[in-house]
């Protein structure tokens, strides 16, 4: 009998304190959007931070709170947006997909570096010291922190000295985008298949210094496309117009700053050599251009 | 012999023995000067020459940019070339004029105060030393003229020769104070005018007995003290050296000031007098080229805006066995990609290290061992600091005190698994910076 007796207490103890939970779940309970829990519900689950909401049921309260739109959420794509629109009972307008793309071709075999670097391997490390990295002070240092910065491992380094985003990986977010202390990734277009490899702005005889891939505003590539735009001495393409760039802009640039994904993917291009062959014995279009300009300018000059 | 030092420090192998011993010896001046308009910490000059302009030995060419700035002079004489973008001995292009030498060395007029010094009031004092440019040539290279004009509210009654020279390799101040110790006395004395200061104290590492001799030779009847200090890095860090000789702490975020004490380098001393005296600015500096790559190790006497190229040249230099080349001390200096920058007034080593000195495998991880915390002479966490810089806001790094850090390397020098601390605080200072300067 005696044994019984802490059975029972235990037992009454438990009693009480069930009772006390449950009238505290009623009273005490936060009313939650029921739309909150379904949209938690499909929501990637990544926590990327791409939105700008602090993870995804950060995005999903400010979703209800009608301060974000159902589009803003990168990794779920169209279909997700679509799912959301219905749930919030909105009209979905979709947005291009977007992708991260690493606008420096510059290998350490083109920029070659100027002396060894002992130290932080970070970008932002590198980069506050001047002459570590390649000659080129613009371009990729190729250290990864953007690597670091993706959570979907959409960035990988090459063998030599760059780093190229895996486009069917990458969804947009833009986290690496902050992450590169020199402003070399830029979000683009996921359809666009043309673009201009380079944001160094410096004047033609200084990016040629440090780099023999880099952009130096010959607009040869304007010639070719109304999709090129120079500004400055540099190029990039026009991403609002839709005309299809032809094959012979990238061949027509004299430095092969020009990517063509349609005939290359960027990383054959830039690891294999043997893929650049046609850049570099380049059918004779930038030459016959160049040769076009010098005479244009030699009876503009008599 | 008795000897006073702080808490904290390492025993790096100094290697001075290889240069210690070289009597100071003139470098010939080279066809082309590059004169830097921003030698010194503060506002750069403003070049007040333009390109062909005839300029002489000591002109100015410079004039300072503000209060916290200096003047630059021409260390040649002959024809400006041109003012342009040059690269410094931070890597980056500094804005430079440069002189082509037509090695005639006509001299500027220069008007000192003269011998009589001593009546002179503290003011004009200053101005000579303001006019000629002076900067602390110990390497960080402050102005001088802003030392000396502590606020009135902070008496100075201490000031401290600052002879340790606590870097590995260099060996410029002991060669200074050996050969020309009636100099930096007589500088001594006219700063002490200028700060009213009543106590003198001569700092030496007693590793350098010969330079203690004559020092204490040369101090004889006056007021001056000379105190060997321990042999240990930092001892010639500006708040170790005054807790070593008056066991005073400078306050966090304090200068020397703030405990009525003034440090000067020996070198700012010898130039004080040719700038007082004489009315010359400094137009050459005493710079130890040394290092496993050098054939001949030498104490040169360089004129300012020579390149380094000129004074490896000098002293049998193999770049091709050089592993790394810095100018300063090897734990201060500054790593260098070319041979271009000139000989700066702070500039006082040019280092050819071989690849067996230096060490550049790849860090590990941190094992918490707890030695760069015991090292650390201002007695803070290194650790807590870097992983607050790499990791943390802005407002966690200056929580871990990283402004308090004055970057002596102490740290880096003793992690086992060589982890670059110091860089990684530099990072969190300027991320600091930035976000004090975001809130304006």
């Amino acid at each position: 009998m005696e044994m019984m007796i802490p059975m029972f207490v235990l037992l009454g103890v438990g009693l009480v304190m069930a009772s006390l939970l449950a009238v505290g779940r009623k009273a005490f309970s936060v009313e939650v959007d029921p739309r909150q829990e379904r949209i938690n519900d499909i929501l990637p689950g990544v926590n990327c931070g791409g939105c700008g909401y602090p993870g995804c049921s950060g995005y999903a309260c400010a979703l209800v709170e009608g301060t974000a739109s159902p589009t803003d959420c990168a990794p779920g794509g169209a279909d997700l947006a679509i799912q959301l629109g219905e749930i919030m009972g909105l009209e979905i307008e979709l947005t291009e997909p977007m992708v991260a793309l690493i606008a420096c071709a510059g290998t350490d075999t083109a920029s070659p570096p100027l002396a060894g670097y002992i130290g932080e391997m970070t970008c932002g490390a590198a980069h506050a010291i001047p002459g570590a990295g390649k000659a080129c002070t613009r371009g990729c240092l190729g250290l990864g922190s953007c690597i670091e910065a993706c959570k979907f491992d959409a960035i990988v380094t090459t063998s030599n000295g760059l780093v190229i985003v895996l486009k069917e990986a990458c969804i947009g977010c833009g986290a690496c985008v902050d992450a590169c202390p020199r402003g070399v990734i830029k979000m683009v277009p996921k359809k666009e298949t043309v673009h201009v490899l380079c944001v160094n702005p410096d004047k033609p005889k200084l990016v040629k210094a440090v780099c023999t891939v880099g952009c130096t505003g010959c607009k040869l590539c304007v010639k070719q496309s109304k999709r090129f735009e120079i500004d400055g001495t540099l190029a990039h393409v026009t991403y609002s117009d839709d005309a299809e760039i032809p094959e012979s802009a990238a061949l027509a640039c004299p430095q092969g700053t020009i990517l063509d994904s349609r005939k290359y993917t960027v990383a054959a291009w830039i690891t294999d050599p043997s893929a650049r062959k046609d850049y570099d014995s380049r059918s004779t279009v930038w030459k016959d251009e160049e040769k076009k300009r010098k005479a244009e300018l030699k009876k503009a000059r008599s | 012999m008795k000897t006073s030092t702080f808490e904290g420090g390492i025993h790096p192998r100094y290697n001075k023995d290889r240069s210690s011993g070289e009597e100071i010896r003139p470098l010939p001046a080279p066809a082309q000067i590059v004169i830097p308009l921003s030698q010194h910490i503060g506002a750069p000059a403003k070049a007040c020459v333009k390109k062909g302009d005839d300029v002489l030995m000591g002109q100015t060419v410079g004039e300072p940019g503000g209060f916290v700035s200096c003047p630059v002079h021409s260390s040649v004489s002959g024809t400006v070339l041109s003012v342009e973008p040059r690269p410094g001995a931070m890597g980056a292009p500094v804005e430079s004029v440069v002189i082509e030498n037509d090695y005639a060395d006509r001299l500027a007029p220069m008007e000192g105060i003269g011998a009589d010094w001593e009546s002179a009031s503290a003011d004009k004092i200053k101005d000579a030393i303001s006019a000629a440019g002076l900067v602390g040539m110990g390497g960080a290279a402050f102005p001088t003229h802003v030392k000396l004009s502590p606020p009135s509210d902070k008496p100075i009654d201490t000031l401290i020769l600052n002879g340790a020279e606590c870097e590995p390799y260099l060996t410029a101040d002991h060669r200074l104070m050996v050969e020309h110790s009636d100099r930096i006395v007589i500088g001594m004395k006219i700063a002490a005018v200028a700060l009213g200061a009543s106590n003198l104290i001569v700092a030496v590492e007693q590793n350098k007995p010969d330079a203690v001799d004559t020092m204490r030779k040369a101090t004889q009847g006056e007021s001056a003290q000379v105190m060997p200090l321990a042999v240990k890095y930092p001892q010639g860090a500006e708040k170790q050296t005054i807790d070593a000789c008056l066991r005073r702490q400078v306050p966090s975020g304090g200068l020397p000031m703030d405990v009525g004490v003034v440090v000067l380098n020996v070198g700012t001393a010898a130039a004080i007098a040719a700038a007082v005296i004489d009315g010359r600015p400094p137009l050459e500096r005493v710079v130890t080229v040394t290092g496993a790559a050098v054939s001949r190790p030498s104490n040169l006497l360089v004129r300012i805006g020579t390149p380094i190229r000129a004074a490896i040249d000098e002293c049998g230099g193999d770049l091709k066995r050089t592993g790394k080349l810095i100018m300063g001390g090897p734990m201060m200096g500054f790593s260098q990609f070319s041979v271009e920058p000139p000989v700066t007034k702070g500039t006082s080593g040019i280092l050819l290290l071989e690849h067996k000195e230096i060490d550049s495998r790849e860090p590990d991880p941190c094992i918490r061992c707890g030695r760069c915390i015991r090292v650390c002479p201002m007695k803070l966490v290194p650790t807590d600091i870097a992983a607050a810089a790499m990791k943390g806001t802005p407002d966690q790094i200056s929580a871990a005190d990283v402004m308090d850090c004055m970057e002596c390397g102490s740290c880096a020098h003793e992690c086992p698994s060589r982890i670059p601390l110091v860089q990684q605080i530099r990072l969190g200072k300027a991320a600091v910076n930035a976000a004090l300067q975001g809130k304006g």
